[in-house]
């Protein structure tokens, strides 16, 4: 087993505002990584800063054992293999399904691919080949009846499955899911962790998981870490983590905490 | 993949979502269009084939702007500034330096492409607005430079274009019917282009710029390479467009590429659809005949010669009004809205009716 992602020392900050306070914690390849903490506590920053939409001031992070992301572009993270989904949704509203999906594939299209494949027999093929693989993945979420619809005007659910669909069509290797139960019903994220489960066997990805939701982080993760203001609390099995007393402490109170201690 | 079975009587037949993908696909109208272009000049005279030649020139000017502007969201008001720069490199590499003119018609193409570098790299922190208004600058800056190289341009008089375009076997002269088979071919090639353009990863990654950038990133789209790509695309297309005006006009001076004309090409996107190449088609065969079609109504409800320039501004500028109120998705927008309702997903009683319609006779 090797680590898909090293972060040393992670640490950035907003004009003072401490979001990551030297964080420090590596990913296995193939595991699903929980991160879970209150709001604020800089889960969705640490995304931002493996997609180099943020600067960290100090610290790296080692993807494959080799590769220092800090030091490359926003744009070459897809073609590495690291995709992601958002909080809110950032998907394109006014293009069909299919066509969002089909961004998704932007860093696996390559014109010399198609050239040193082309010949009269496959070239219907290898024309169609963006679409037949966008269609694969709606397949794969269910969701090909919608693929010829505008964005703007699906349901909420359904959007984020498109944008799940998107991350997805880049074949990651390494999948960064920012509250995917986020506006769900108890159900619904039952589905969610089912579909989790299922992607990193059908795509063989390691996901890295931001969450609220403690069941479907326990029912889920193979390894949790529990962020609080910057800074790691507990890093290990979700069993050992859910009973440390200060996890507890963060995610009930004090008062709470101290009752289901006594518990 | 989900299927959908009817009953039709005692035959079951199995649907599923692609199926009707590939219905949605067949373009066919387009053919008998383009067989209409090619038959329209046996029918008019000599002015309308003048007109019609100018609409080429608008449609180019507009599907190129509709590029950078519809494609990839990038607003530009200096529009005009690249169709000056192909309008005076042709002439002078034409003209001046006797260049042949299949040559010229690609530098002009080319030099647009490489100028517009000069705003295509600040686009990637200018946004929006801010864009808008140093593309209006670059306009001026395009404007001022045709005067100060007087020597070159001849400034205010004006530049005198051959209105003979000439390739080697061939000599057109605009306002004839052979240089209008000549341009709407240049025409069609553009616009069936710019549709392969937007369908394909290039301008997949435009339409992701457009609505969410960061989610392009994301997706591993290089922002500033096709940002810069889109304005050089648009250029070329914008210069070939100016030079081909240069032809059809004959003379052209820096009056002619003033502000009002990328206004003019932005209103027929808006009019058309931005978004959508067939909707810049539309709003420029719109915005071109416009005139004319006033010019028309004054003569059948006024006293000929009145003068009709103000009321001309009136009526423009309501259709605009008009319009940016009650459909910002111009022509085609509408023509979609109205397919979609026939078209209902995933199959209303009328499609159904027409399979039906098709299975009695097996």
């Amino acid at each position: 087993m090797h680590n898909i992602l090293d972060v040393e020392n992670l640490f950035i900050a907003f004009r003072g505002l401490v979001a990551l306070n030297g964080i420090t914690f590596s990913v296995q390849a193939g595991e699903i990584f929980g991160l879970v903490g209150t709001n604020g506590s800089g889960k969705s920053t640490f995304f931002n800063c493996v997609n180099k939409l943020y600067k960290p001031q100090k610290g790296r992070i080692i993807y494959k054992e080799k590769i220092d992301l800090l030091k490359l572009p926003a744009h070459k993270m897809a073609e590495l293999g690291i995709a992601r989904t958002f909080q809110n949704l950032e998907l394109f509203p006014h293009t069909k399904v299919i066509e969002n999906i089909m961004v998704g594939l932007h860093p696996r299209l390559k014109i010399r691919r198609f050239l040193s494949n082309l010949s009269p027999k496959t070239f219907i093929r290898s024309w169609n080949w963006d679409k037949d693989e966008a269609f694969k993945i709606l397949d794969f979420l269910g969701i090909s009846r919608f693929h010829a619809r505008l964005v703007a005007g699906l349901p909420y659910g359904i959007q984020k499955l498109i944008e799940l669909g998107r991350a997805l069509a880049a074949k990651p290797e390494l999948l960064l899911l920012d509250e995917p139960s986020a506006g769900m019903n108890e159900q619904e994220t039952r589905e969610l962790a089912r579909l989790i489960k299922l992607i990193r066997e059908e795509f063989e990805c390691t996901i890295i998981l931001v969450e609220h939701d403690m069941n479907l982080v326990q029912s889920v993760c193979d390894t949790l870490c529990v962020l609080d203001s910057g800074n790691i609390v507990k890093i290990g099995k979700p069993e050992e983590v859910t009973r440390d007393p200060k996890v507890i402490k963060i995610f009930l109170g004090e008062d709470e905490g101290a009752q289901a201690g006594r518990g | 993949m989900r299927t959908f079975t009817i009953k039709l009587g005692k035959r079951k037949i199995c649907f599923s979502d692609r199926m009707i993908k590939e219905e949605e696909e067949r373009r066919w109208w387009i053919l008998p269009l383009i067989v209409l272009v090619y038959l329209l000049p046996r029918f008019v005279g000599d002015y309308t084939i003048y007109l019609l030649s100018l609409l080429a020139v608008n449609i180019i000017g507009a599907v190129s702007l509709d590029i950078l502007c519809g494609f990839c969201g990038q607003l530009s008001l200096g529009h005009a500034a690249f169709l000056a720069i192909g309008a005076y490199t042709y002439g002078i590499f034409h003209m001046t330096f006797h260049q042949g003119c299949i040559i010229s018609l690609l530098l002009a193409g080319l030099s647009g492409a490489l100028l517009s570098l000069l705003i295509g790299i600040p686009s990637l922190r200018l946004k929006g607005l801010y864009l808008a208004i140093a593309t209006m600058g670059f306009t001026f800056i395009v404007d001022e430079a045709v005067l100060f190289f007087s020597t070159w341009t001849h400034g205010v008089e004006g530049f005198r274009v051959s209105r003979v375009f000439d390739l080697d076997f061939v000599q057109l002269k605009s306002g004839t019917t052979d240089f209008y088979y000549f341009i709407y071919t240049l025409v069609i090639l553009i616009v069936i282009f710019s549709r392969f353009l937007l369908h394909s990863k290039l301008g997949r990654a435009f339409t992701s710029i457009r609505d969410s950038d960061v989610a392009a990133e994301v997706s591993g789209v290089n922002l500033l390479f096709y940002k810069v790509l889109a304005f050089s695309i648009s250029s070329f297309f914008a210069s070939v467009g100016g030079a081909l005006m240069g032809v059809v006009i004959g003379t052209i001076s820096p009056e002619d590429f003033d502000i009002l004309l990328s206004i003019n090409y932005l209103v027929m996107l808006v009019i058309g659809g931005m978004g959508s190449v067939y909707g810049a088609v539309i709003g420029a065969i719109f915005i071109t005949f416009l005139p004319e079609w006033i010019t028309n109504l004054r003569d059948a409800f006024l006293p000929s010669g009145t003068d009709v320039s103000v009321l001309q501004l009136l009526i423009y500028g309501l259709i605009i009004l008009i319009f940016i109120v009650f459909e910002p998705n111009g022509v085609y927008g509408r023509w979609l809205v109205i397919k979609a309702y026939f078209k209902k997903f995933p199959f209303n009683e009328k499609k159904i009716g027409r399979v039906a319609w098709i299975l009695r006779w097996r």
